[in-house]
């Protein structure tokens, strides 16, 4: 069962790095994380890490193994230098040797530059969370993937990024307390209209997962509202989830009283589904003399037993 | 003619085993009871409720099964079973309290489990009067789907697959089975304490090896560490009563899931002791929902969550053949007095996944193994086959595809409740439907 609390990591932490890269912060301690697939992407790319750091690129004929930890199902290794070139990458291996540093996604997102990202960083073990769209085997439509990464010098001084990526996996709240509390700071420093630009741009990052960054007014008119951009200044005041809980209220109810919060909800899409659990996270931020609050929502797993 | 059960027991219903053993089935109940108390603390967190109150509710959840379990074992004149059917916090409760605690608080939570409490009481009064209506074919019905609604959460925690597209966890797996053989071979070989002590054998085992692999490990034992060794509820924190009128329909349809799982758990502790059993005592049954009812409103009323009978203590007292109405109280005041004891009572509900999984396929094992039992032990004519296999078809189709049945009209949607309810509610109504005496077709 998820509970939502944002104490364990993350806000001060947050507010430290990485302030355009678009990289999700990530924890390289796979025990900080709510799910087990979760923890074993971590798990199996800070190991991958290691292995490329003592056996240099010797490591790949083990990453490459079919049925291995390293590679089976949709699961594998991929390597990138500091420039964006592919030195391996057993999913796709007709990528290796090119550059792919102005790769893209569907949805316009710079994938490979966020990994360089992770490459420039001062801090030689930095890692970080990569969502993009991704065209998965023979499915048309492109899903969700998400990717941890981690920075590692090669025994000849090369520095790399390794990573390995599900679209399976679920949402961490770590992952949207990291992408709200970027957008808040990015509203603090650089003035209301450049934020909301880049957080309605379709190819930022604030759009990830199949979630929206918000913004609202502290009376819970819409500021930002990417679901329904034709509905400007729109009152969220009033929603009340499945089971009537005014949510949004809640919220801001909460906001009152702290600088973040978070309340659950129901939701259906339609009105003879089983209501699902979903989660809003929000913080609030000052700008210019003005109050605002940024925030998102995202679905919850429900346990197996819970069905 | 249902027949004997595999093993006599060891302590009947009106032995009194020596303290010692006494205590210690006590506390091999406890260890059982206590693993669903960690509902009533996520029910809590989930909406925003501090840790102290989560651990009152957990307390008084905890106080009022106690008291429930021994108001069951008891014969008052109209209410208690007799048996050895312990109260516990009740899962299939839990989406009820959640929607209720998240619309109102607590407040609300605790008025709808009073409502559903006594809507079961006025219901169960009724039982005695629609005894033809429960044949053994559909009683062994009701036993069966008991232990197939046990199938998700025992797969579930067995494997130690939480939600869809978790990774594999191949050795709590291993151990959850290897604790399952142990308890299998301890309950089938055993003789004298190691059938009494099979299942506490069982999880003890389990205990230690999750703890070597880290599956129970320094979170859990910082959580326990942090809790106070002894500490009294604080009720006043939990606020008074709240009602709303439409939650009753949500409130009603678990308390007819929670009465036909109560009834299932009542006729099998009924059978298991008495090896001559041919048809359930609805007298006795009766007064058994009747306690229930009672408890379960009693839980509202102290500011525990929603109970319900449990099917695992009821298959344990079976298997280790001690259904001793005297280990019911001793279980009932054990887990009244560790309602005061944080400490011991969190270490308990924490048990690790593959411990609690182990338990519970041996429990849905030995229920549905019973209910089947239970049917056969009937002539399966036309009538029965159809009434009984369709309500079967029902209840398995309500877990397996319960897409199906998403837009159902509203009315029918009580019926729908759990696979329980829809199974047995198919069964009742096919077997009167096709034992109606028609004219006979005459021949043109």
């Amino acid at each position: 069962m998820s509970k939502i609390s944002i104490s364990r990591r993350a806000i001060t932490g947050s507010l430290l790095l990485m302030p355009f890269t678009g990289l999700a912060q990530a924890s390289g301690d796979p025990s900080s994380y709510d799910y087990s697939d979760t923890r074993e992407v971590v798990g199996l790319v800070q190991d991958a890490a290691h292995m490329l750091a003592t056996q240099g690129t010797a490591a790949f004929d083990e990453f490459a193994q079919p049925g291995s930890r390293w590679r089976h199902g949709t699961s594998y290794i991929y390597v990138f230098t500091a420039n964006g070139d592919c030195l391996f990458n057993s999913g796709q291996p007709g990528l290796v040797g090119k550059n792919l540093a102005d790769y893209r996604d569907v949805g316009g997102r710079a994938v490979v530059r966020e990994l360089m990202g992770i490459a420039a960083s001062p801090d030689p073990n930095a890692d970080g969370w990569v969502f993009f769209l991704f065209q998965e085997g023979n499915v048309l439509t492109p899903v969700w993937k998400i990717a941890y990464n981690a920075k590692t010098t090669l025994p000849d001084g090369t520095v790399v990024v390794v990573g390995s990526g599900r679209s399976s996996l679920k949402t961490e709240r770590s992952f949207v307390i990291d992408r709200v509390d970027e957008a808040a700071r990015l509203l603090e420093r650089a003035g209301r209209n450049e934020a909301f630009k880049a957080i309605t741009d379709p190819a930022s990052h604030f759009n990830f997962l199949g979630s929206y960054i918000f913004v609202l007014d502290t009376q819970g008119h819409a500021l930002v509202d990417p679901s329904f951009p034709n509905m400007p200044g729109r009152d969220l005041s009033s929603m009340t989830d499945a089971i009537g809980r005014p949510y949004v209220r809640e919220l801001l109810s909460k906001l009152e009283k702290g600088d973040t919060a978070s309340s659950l909800f129901f939701w259906r899409a339609n009105p003879n589904d089983v209501p699902q659990r979903k989660a809003i996270y929000a913080r609030k931020v000052n700008s210019d003399g003005t109050d605002y609050v940024v925030g998102t929502e995202y679905m919850l797993p429900t346990p197996l037993w819970m069905k | 003619m249902a027949s004997t059960p595999a093993q006599p027991l060891l302590y009947g219903l009106l032995d009194r085993p020596p303290t010692a053993s006494l205590l210690l089935l006590g506390f091999q109940h406890v260890c059982l009871m206590a693993s669903p108390l960690v509902l009533p603390a996520v029910l809590v967190a989930e909406i925003g409720g501090s840790r102290s109150e989560a651990q009152t509710v957990v307390a008084l959840s905890m106080i009022a099964c106690g008291l429930g379990t021994i108001l069951q074992a008891m014969r008052l004149p109209g209410i208690g079973s007799g048996y050895f059917v312990p109260n516990v916090v009740g899962p299939n409760f839990f989406a009820a309290s959640m929607s209720a605690a998240w619309i109102g608080g607590l407040p609300l939570m605790r008025g709808m489990t009073i409502f559903a409490g006594l809507f079961q009481v006025l219901f169960s009064s009724f039982i005695h009067r629609v005894k033809f209506l429960f044949p053994n074919e559909v009683l062994g019905l009701v036993v069966m789907m008991v232990g197939v609604g046990l199938v998700p959460v025992s797969s579930s925690k067995l494997m130690s697959i939480e939600f869809a597209s978790d990774a594999a966890n191949h050795p709590a797996a291993g151990i959850a089975i290897a604790v399952l053989l142990l308890m299998m071979v301890l309950t089938v070989r055993g003789t004298g304490f190691f059938r009494l002590f099979a299942v506490l054998i069982g999880m003890i085992t389990g205990y230690v090896l999750c703890l070597a692999i880290g599956m129970f490990g320094a979170g859990d034992l910082d959580l326990v560490a942090s809790l106070p060794w002894i500490r009294m509820p604080d009720v006043a924190s939990l606020g008074s009563f709240d009602f709303r009128a439409d939650l009753i329909p949500t409130f009603i349809i678990v308390s007819i899931c929670g009465t036909l799982k109560s009834f299932g758990n009542l006729v099998l502790a009924e059978k298991v002791n008495n090896p001559e059993w041919t048809e359930p005592n609805m007298s006795d049954m009766q007064r058994g929902l009747i306690a229930d009812g009672v408890a379960l409103a009693g839980s509202g009323l102290l500011g525990g969550m929603a109970s319900d009978t449990s099917s695992s203590n009821v298959v344990l007292s079976g298997t280790s053949g001690a259904t001793s109405r005297v280990i019911a109280y001793a279980t009932g005041a054990i887990f009244i007095l560790l309602g005061f004891f944080p400490k011991v009572s969190t270490l308990l509900a924490v048990m690790p996944a593959p411990v609690a999984g182990a338990v519970l396929v041996f429990s849905a094992c030995y229920m549905i193994m019973s209910g089947l039992q239970i049917i056969t032990s009937e002539k399966l004519d036309y009538r029965r086959t159809f009434a009984i296999g369709i309500g079967l078809f029902a209840g398995l189709s309500h877990d397996i595809v319960p897409q199906v049945y998403a837009n159902v009209p509203s009315v029918l949607q009580p019926i729908m409740g759990s696979s329980l309810s829809f199974a047995v509610i198919v069964a009742v109504g096919l077997n009167q439907l096709l034992g109606l005496r028609l004219p006979a077709v005459k021949p043109q």
